[in-house]
């Protein structure tokens, strides 16, 4: 057997398959006379692709960052922190679940069980809440934004002495202000009618990150996950997630940002 | 026209068959031969002995594609000039640098190999080609029936040539197995 052999053979190829390569080169024709050329797939397209892709992202991310004030705040106002703790839960028994829903000052409620396997609801209330008794209270109407476009949630799990789950806020679109947050969160305590801070057993470094929400960020959403298994023993009752932020609203033609907070709530009953 | 009314001009032994196909399908056939023959006046020699043969084959041949018809009439023929004219010579045509390749497929020294029939052969690759990817197929047949350059088949999928390249090579090292365990070798 010969090259031209195998070559001749070619000749006797099914029609289907024959036909199959024929459409494709007719399209591949028709491109390079209209002058398409399909370059993505040289190595040279793809290095210069990738170069223009990370000089985007650069040039990208530092509008994000300008636009979001963080670089021409006229009020100084602090990012979020770098360094702080992260906590731990131990419960003995049971399952507790909750869902929490409410803006920053928000009251909640919360149900449980006998069965060992404990859900709460918490429903939202606007406007002044148990939450935010014994904490500096801004008086919204005395402030030039409005606290009420944003919404906190937090949902959560506790099982096998874990609490774990997700919170977040969102920030109404009709807002007239953006916010920057940061990674990090504390967790207080209420008791009786004071809410406290509650240690940490260890500490954690936060990832020096400043996260915009609202006009310009592209999102009206922020969420992020938490656990507390580095708490030590917690003991059964209210307690919430505090969550620093920024908001950044135009006063006087100045992009000026006022320091708030924002609570999410948990309730743990063993 | 399409193509059943070309045919049907065929069979009524219409010669305006042979002035709608040239219309049709004349640059396309030219194309093909020029591949395998690197010269315009044997190409087109060839292509004028295209139309002849399929005057002669329709009646009674009814082919389901007109121009695969055509194209393996072209591609034999433009084989046979090759070997005719360039007997004993190297000449620098896609088709002469497809055949090398080739030449990688050949499975070991065999004493039936010269019993195969061309035919089945072509079947047999057939066979093998349905169980590649459309990928390694489209450009084996490219490269290896149609005779189109390196350059040509990478743009079938917008691909770089050492892509393409690399392909083929893997495509004819698997051939080469498969017409192995087939038993076209020792």
């Amino acid at each position: 057997m010969d090259k031209e052999k195998i070559s001749e053979a070619l000749s006797y190829l099914d029609d289907d398959i024959i036909k199959e390569t024929d459409a494709l080169r007719q399209k591949s024709a028709k491109r390079r006379s209209f002058g398409i050329i399909n370059i993505a797939g040289r190595p040279w397209v793809k290095i210069g692709l990738t170069a223009a892709a990370c000089v985007l992202i650069i040039i990208g991310g530092g509008v994000a960052v300008y636009r979001s004030g963080i670089l021409s705040r006229k009020k100084s106002a602090p990012l979020p922190d770098l360094a702080s703790s992260k906590f731990a839960y131990t419960s003995s028994d049971g399952i507790t679940q909750g869902l929490s829903e409410g803006d920053g000052f928000a009251t909640d409620r919360y149900d449980t069980s006998d069965s060992g396997r404990n859900e709460g609801t918490r429903e939202n209330a606007v406007g002044t809440s148990p939450a935010s008794v014994g904490e500096k209270q801004v008086a919204a109407a005395a402030m030039p934004y409005d606290m009420t476009y944003i919404t906190s949630f937090c949902t959560y799990t506790c099982k096998d002495s874990k609490v774990a789950g997700s919170y977040g806020f969102d920030l109404s679109e009709n807002a007239d202000y953006y916010v920057v947050t940061g990674d990090r969160w504390e967790l207080e305590f209420l008791n009786s009618d004071t809410w406290e801070k509650v240690a940490p057993k260890e500490e954690k470094a936060w990832p020096a990150i400043a996260i915009p929400i609202g006009q310009y960020a592209g999102t009206n959403h922020y969420s992020s996950n938490f656990n507390l298994d580095c708490y030590g023993e917690l003991k059964d009752g209210s307690y919430r997630i505090v969550k620093k932020i920024w908001i950044h609203k135009v006063v006087g033609g100045n992009d000026t940002s006022y320091e708030e907070s924002v609570y999410c709530d948990l309730e743990i009953k063993k | 026209m399409e193509d059943a009314k070309i045919v049907q001009l065929y069979f009524d032994r219409d010669e305006a068959a042979l002035n709608e196909t040239q219309s049709k399908y004349g640059k396309y056939l030219l194309k093909i031969a020029n591949n395998i023959l690197y010269n315009n006046e044997d190409s087109e020699e060839c292509v004028n002995d295209t139309y002849l043969s399929a005057w002669n084959a329709m009646p009674p041949h009814r082919p389901d594609v007109l121009s695969l018809f055509l194209g393996k009439l072209t591609r034999g023929h433009a084989i046979d000039v090759y070997r005719k004219n360039h007997a004993g010579k190297r000449i620098p045509s896609e088709f002469t640098t497809s055949i090398d390749e080739l030449e990688e497929c050949i499975p070991g020294a065999s004493d039936v190999e010269d019993n195969l029939e061309a035919k089945r052969l072509g079947e047999v690759i057939s066979g093998f080609l349905r169980e590649q990817s459309d990928e390694a197929r489209n450009l084996f047949v490219g490269r290896y029936f149609y005779a189109d350059s390196l350059k040509d088949v990478a743009a079938y999928y917008g691909m770089s040539e050492a892509k393409a390249k690399m392909i083929l090579f893997r495509t004819r090292q698997k051939l080469k197995d498969f017409l192995d365990t087939e038993g076209f070798t020792v």
